[in-house]
């Protein structure tokens, strides 16, 4: 039985007197472990469709369940086995950080013997564990939103529905939410992450759905979804110098190669880079054949087999010092397929 | 009922001394005490045993419950006002109402924490009033402290719950202070007034008038001197409306497609 199955839900808000369509015809399936990044622009209805998982928001049509409980029918149960993080929060003032979270932990009705253990426990996961005695409104914008992660824990949820947990973050905030997330990961909770923003959740999500104007445009695995948009996906190959025989013999395999395309003379990586700014890379002209750089592939081969391509390289002799799937791979998916290559 | 999180949450967190140093909040404590303690002295020390006759108890009396119906009509109507909007300002009650908790604790813990901050403020007369009741008994009945007792329990309950439910029906706080203040002061105070007199042209005997909480409390007060109305049938009615209420707000507190 899959953890989360949504068959046919659409969502319309009145707006006077007309419906406004907010979400057309969504169909998934989650199982359990899953960790889904829901991934769409601003007003494509990834809060919409969370909300009516977290029983929050009637559908106007459609069913959806979690763990096999219906969540219109028995909205009680669902909020016992799950966590929800809304996109826009507040916290209590005048309340410290334990005071806030033994809130919740009562208000869901755990034992007033076993809350100080599990207080603890979620102050540790979360990074919060000096600041138990703080008042929550002297806390940072990115300790709040960890809070409120801490605070979706306390009952121990199986499956937790996180609406853009790292929006309006700082970098660094940005990555504790991503290591925090890795961490339920590894619990082996159900996730449903939101986001605007790819290239933080490629790292730790197993399947994805982009979602644009209330539809869901595609879902399923990162690389198949790749390959399915593009009948191809990106390899970032980087030489120490030769860059120009690189570039000739990965021409040459034109049987699984598609496009072999130079991008710079340095390794890409996101952790420098500001997450929200453009990341594909441009083409450049290859000004000294000798020297190093960054040469982009599409690989149209057998998904497993990217390892031959390496071996040639290596075989005729080219110094490689890194072969990998570039983060921005994402970026790019999603960029073709919002454009409507697909749809 | 002390088990129930909201209750505890909002009677703590109502408090804003918290965040003062422990001395500063003994020295606040003191100072209240100190005053209090020293207009007690003062009215019934000095005033009301002092007298020889029962006047001077009799007339503070008046006041003192007067005193009070103003604080009960004043105050109630808004005294709740911002217990759900604040939430829904603050983005918090979406939190609060995916937790387990029941809508009634929600909705009782809400109200009981009101009327516990109303309670206290209406109960800090009541040494005067005693004081007035022990020493003209003949004037005071027991009956009467107890029936004025009563009509201020029940409207500030009445009025108490209507700003927790206007509190739930609209978005915002100075909507539902508002509100609270039409439904209280304009509705049952002036319009009840203003249409007694309309309809009949005169105050008295006049049905609507039963439930104007200014003639309510005036027959608590002093049963032979304001007549006229019918004190069974307004406190029932307020009962009535505050059960009212509370039911459609414990029935309805998860409704969401109220608001979209
Ligand atoms: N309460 C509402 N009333 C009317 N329209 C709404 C309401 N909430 C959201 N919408 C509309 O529904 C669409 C989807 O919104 P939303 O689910 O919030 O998108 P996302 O979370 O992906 O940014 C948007 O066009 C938005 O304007
Ligand atoms: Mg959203």
């Amino acid at each position: 039985m899959p953890m989360i199955e949504i068959n046919h839900l659409r969502k319309e808000y009145r707006e006077g007197n007309k419906a406004k369509v907010a979400l057309k015809d969504l169909s998934l399936e989650l199982e359990q472990g899953d960790i889904f990044g829901f991934i769409g622009p601003n007003g494509a209805g990834k809060t919409t469709t969370i909300k009516m998982l977290a029983t929050l928001l009637i559908p106007t049509a459609g069913t959806a369940s979690i763990n096999g409980i219906n969540v219109v029918e028995h909205p009680e149960k669902i909020r016992a086995i799950v966590g929800y993080m809304p996109d826009f929060f507040g916290v209590y003032d005048d309340i410290k950080v334990w005071e806030y979270l033994d809130f919740f932990a009562s208000a869901y009705r755990l034992p007033r013997d076993r809350r100080p253990s599990i207080i603890d426990d979620v102050l540790a996961l979360t990074d919060l564990t000096e600041k138990k005695d703080s008042y929550v409104e002297s806390l940072s914008r990115g300790m709040k939103q960890r809070l409120c992660l801490a605070k979706t824990l306390v009952h121990d949820p199986l499956v937790m529905l996180l609406d853009e947990p790292a929006s309006g973050l700082d970098p660094r905030a940005r990555i504790e939410i991503r290591e925090l997330l890795k961490e339920l990961q590894s619990m082996g909770k159900t996730i449903i992450v939101s986001s605007h923003i790819l290239p933080e959740m490629e790292e730790f999500c197993n399947k994805i759905g982009i979602i644009e104007s209330g539809e869901l445009i595609v879902a399923g695995d990162v690389k198949t979804i790749a390959r399915s948009v593009r009948g191809q996906h990106n390899i970032d190959v980087v030489v120490l110098d030769e860059i120009g025989r690189a570039h000739a013999i990965l021409t040459g395999m034109s049987d699984v190669v598609r496009e072999v395309k130079f991008v710079g003379n340095r390794r890409r990586s996101l952790s420098d880079e500001n997450p929200d700014a453009e990341t594909q890379p441009m083409e450049r002209r290859i000004e000294d054949p000798s020297a190093g750089g960054t040469l982009q592939i599409g690989y149209t081969g057998e998904p497993d087999e990217e390892y031959r391509i390496l071996q040639v390289l290596v075989q005729a002799g080219v110094r490689v010092k890194a072969f990998y799937t570039p983060e921005t791979d994402l970026e790019d998916v999603f960029l073709r397929v919002t454009k409507g290559v697909v749809s | 009922m002390i088990s129930n999180p909201v209750l505890r949450k909002e009677l703590a967190g109502n408090v804003r001394m918290r965040q003062l140093p422990r001395v500063a909040r003994v020295g606040c404590l003191l100072l209240i005490a100190s005053l209090i303690g020293t207009i007690y002295y003062y009215v019934i020390v000095r005033f009301i045993l002092a007298d020889r006759g029962t006047t001077t108890a009799v007339d503070t009396w008046h006041v003192v419950v007067i005193l009070q119906a103003a604080l009960i009509c004043l105050i109630s109507p808004s005294i709740a006002a911002n217990s759900i909007t604040r939430e829904k300002e603050q983005q918090t009650w979406e939190m609060l109402l995916f937790t387990m908790l029941q809508p009634s604790q929600i909705v009782f813990g809400k109200l009981l924490a009101r009327l516990y901050y109303l309670g206290l403020m209406i109960l800090i007369f009541m040494p005067i009033e005693l004081a007035c009741w022990a020493k003209a008994s003949n004037e005071i009945t027991t009956a009467m402290v107890a029936l004025t007792y009563l009509v201020m329990a029940v409207s500030a309950l009445c009025f108490t719950t209507i700003s927790l439910y206007v509190s739930w029906v609209v978005k915002r706080t100075i909507y539902s202070i508002m509100s609270g203040y039409s439904i209280v002061i304009g509705g049952l105070v002036i319009c009840t007034s203003l249409s007694a007199a309309v309809v009949n042209g005169s105050l008295a005997n006049n049905p609507l008038m039963w439930i104007n909480p200014i003639l309510m409390f005036g027959q608590a007060i002093d049963p032979h001197i304001v007549t006229g109305g019918d004190l069974t049938v307004a406190i029932i009615t307020y009962l009535l409306a505050t059960a009212l209420m509370l039911t459609r707000m414990i029935i309805r507190l998860r409704d969401f497609s109220l608001e979209a």
